[in-house]
């Protein structure tokens, strides 16, 4: 018997604002694997990442996303979270007026309720953000704070992590979670996703740099270009990467018919 | 009055003339002092010379007054004071000494709740006007003048109860003051005309809480007039929260006059109702006085709110801040007209306004007019005014974090009206007012005493 995959990207495409910025992606993520996304600038890294979350404004003209079986993109933004999705932004929001203890309480329970949990209790939830926070090396005086205001580049990027290790998401999407980084920021965030890590959980990880994958060793590394995947490999892939760079597919790409 | 002429014209009378005003004001209690019947004659002879501006008044541009202009109002029915006695006990802050009122009248003539220490005078008007008769004449009309304001003489012409609160020098009252204003719940077009008067000694230091609510189905008016006093170095906190629903109308100003090293802190919290403008005004008379202005409306359906405030800065070294925010929804409109002033001595003068708003629906409108005008060298001024809708990214950055899109909205707006609420006064009163807050977003204003 064929275990069913976690996520089944088939032939996707994607305009926005009129523009194809995917053009018939196609990608398998079983559970316990873990997947690097590279590529340029430009290739629809990020586009990929907002689809799978569910964001307004992208346009998808063909092909289909299967999580768990279901159509994922027939679902809100909220359910999809709800389901075990979870996009680690590249630029996290900031909310003035709502702290981060409540945002990170009300979205806890969201999760919960939708997997028939009660509501936590005020005392064991500050115990579990205490931890997790720690975890991801967070200053606890962050958690006092509105979402993400004032935060350093860093800080934004461990709050990402933070509410990963708190919802415990089946697909955890990191979009460029280690740009802006440095090499201490980048083992912790690695580390707090590493912990998340098991036979029933799956990682897609996209990055411009090879950095982070030294810390967090994928499975399968995909080159994405122009819009499409035109390379799999194993992890050896991103270092012939860093070594050769994006070039020799960008050439082919812009070859390629449209 | 309808024809081309009355188009043209600054001030209209009402549409079923003078006469039933002043057949209304012979049925007040005459058993009052002389210099009471003579400013109740004041106020109806300006009343009569002004009638009701029309929007060719400039203050009056956003706002049709014709909606009470065309009233037949009674003066008041019999109380029916049960209920509303249930929902004033649920409306008291806790920790306060509190008067209630029901259309516009006092229920007791002295407070309830905490007591107030000896020396503090805090009474109901018409009991204040004969037992501290020289107090009240030294402040009654001192700070609202009736001149060329329709509804501060009609308020006057019907002077009748209120609330009196006067606070010896040196003396910071612990203990804040409330007080609940029931109206609403009759089945004619009924007139209030409550008036407050508040004088804050010398150096002494109090809290102040007005809280308007009620609900009609008949055109219900509550023009009120609030007047406060600050000797040298006095303080006050005055919140001011109207919540009437339905057919209620609220007409409402507050004018302060403030002397040297003087503070006022004006709160205002305004939900709904069909129609509501509330002006407040202080005049920093003497050197280093301030002001801090805060603003928070939520008005949806067909509802007007209408909040105009006047910051004079007549004195050298005096502060202002001024922040009004608005939240609209459905068809409703909000008018924000803030003026600051800044006279040819006021040099030295700090004055920040600034006024927020937050639309919720393609319907809903904001009419924002911050008017800054400057006539002393070497001062320090700022305002401006935003118009925005809830930020997208931040409504889709919450939902992907499994909040949905419903409560994903409530606490974008949520956290844009709790600039305001997070800087009242005494922390344990934010629940209540949260509570306030979340029940005229979510549209259901009838939880409001929940």
């Amino acid at each position: 018997m064929t275990k069913q995959p976690l996520l089944e990207i088939r032939n996707l495409h994607v305009r926005v604002d009129g523009t194809p910025i995917l053009r018939g992606i196609d990608l398998v993520v079983h559970r316990g694997e873990v997947h690097a996304i590279m590529g340029p600038n430009g290739s629809g890294k990020s586009t990929l990442c907002y689809v799978l979350a569910g964001r307004e404004g992208y346009e998808v003209t063909q092909g289909e996303v299967l999580y768990e079986g279901r159509n994922l993109l027939a679902m809100s933004p909220e359910e999809r979270a709800r389901a075990g999705v979870f996009l680690a932004f590249q630029y996290p929001v900031e909310i003035p007026g709502v702290g981060n203890m409540y945002f990170l309480r009300t979205a806890l329970n969201a999760v919960r309720k939708s997997r028939g949990l009660e509501p936590i209790d005020a005392m064991d939830f500050l115990q579990l953000v205490r931890e997790k926070a720690r975890l991801v090396g967070i200053d606890e005086r962050l958690l006092k704070r509105s979402v993400n205001e004032g935060f350093s580049g860093g800080e934004k990027k461990r709050n990402e992590v933070l509410q990963m290790a708190l919802l415990e998401p089946t697909l955890a999407i990191l979009d460029e979670t280690d740009s802006g980084l440095d090499i201490d920021a980048l083992r912790i965030v690695a580390d707090g996703v590493n912990a998340l890590r098991n036979e029933q959980h799956a990682v897609l990880a996209i990055t411009h740099y090879q950095r982070l994958l030294e810390y967090l060793v994928p499975d399968v590394v995909h080159v994405l270009v122009a819009g499409r995947i035109v390379r799999s490999g194993g992890p050896e892939l991103a270092r012939e990467l860093e070594l050769r760079g994006y070039a020799p597919y960008e050439q082919a790409a812009a070859s390629a018919p449209l | 009055m309808t024809g081309p002429a009355g188009r043209n014209r600054r001030f209209v009378p009402p549409a079923h003339g003078f006469a039933p005003y002043l057949e209304a004001q012979r049925k007040l209690d005459a058993n009052v002092p002389n210099w009471v019947r003579a400013l109740r004659t004041r106020g109806m002879e300006e009343f009569q010379k002004l009638g009701f501006p029309t929007t060719r008044v400039e203050d009056w541009k956003y706002t049709d007054t014709s909606v009470i202009a065309r009233e037949a109002f009674t003066l008041r029915e019999p109380l029916a004071a049960d209920a509303i006695l249930a929902e004033q006990s649920a409306r008291m802050l806790p920790g306060t000494a509190v008067l209630c009122f029901v259309h516009g009248r006092a229920l007791e003539a002295t407070p309830s709740g905490q007591r107030l220490p000896s020396g503090s005078r805090f009474l109901s008007l018409r009991q204040a006007w004969v037992q501290e008769e020289r107090l009240v004449q030294d402040a009654l009309g001192t700070c609202a003048t009736e001149h060329d304001a329709s509804f501060t003489a009609l308020n006057l012409a019907f002077l009748e109860d209120g609330a009196f609160l006067w606070i010896p020098p040196g003396t910071d009252l612990a203990t804040p003051v409330q007080l609940l204003f029931a109206g609403g719940g009759v089945t004619q077009p009924t007139l209030v005309s409550p008036r407050n008067v508040v004088v804050v000694g010398e150096r002494a230091n109090v809290t102040l809480v007005e809280w308007w609510y009620g609900e009609s189905a008949v055109p219900y008016l509550t023009n009120a007039v609030t007047e406060i006093v600050l000797a040298p170095g006095a303080r006050i906190d005055h919140i001011r929260i109207t919540s009437e629903q339905g057919a209620m109308l609220h007409m409402a100003r507050t004018a302060v006059r403030q002397s040297a090293g003087s503070s006022y802190t004006s709160r205002v919290l305004t939900f709904g109702g069909r129609w509501a403008r509330v002006e407040t005004e202080t005049r920093l008379a003497e050197e280093g006085s301030q002001a801090v202005f805060d603003g928070l409306y939520i008005a949806a359906n067909t509802s007007l709110v209408d909040h105009h405030t006047t910051i004079d800065h007549v004195a050298r070294n005096t502060t202002s801040r001024e922040l009004y925010k608005g939240i609209l929804d459905g068809a409703s409109r909000g008018v924000f007209n803030g003026k600051v002033y800044v006279r040819p001595k006021a040099f030295k003068s700090d004055a920040q306004q600034m006024n927020k708003n937050l639309l919720l629906s393609d319907d809903a409108e904001i009419d924002t007019k911050p008017q800054l005008e400057i006539f002393a060298d070497d001062v320090k001024c700022s305002h401006g005014a935003a118009i925005g809708r809830l930020d997208e990214d931040a409504l889709f950055y919450l939902r992907a974090r499994g909040i949905g899109a419903d409560e994903a909205r409530r606490l974008l707006i949520f956290a844009f009206a709790n600039e305001i609420v997070e800087r009242l006064p005494i922390p344990e009163w934010q629940p209540r007012i949260r509570a306030l807050v979340r029940a005229h977003v979510e549209g259901s204003p009838e939880e409001d005493a929940s």
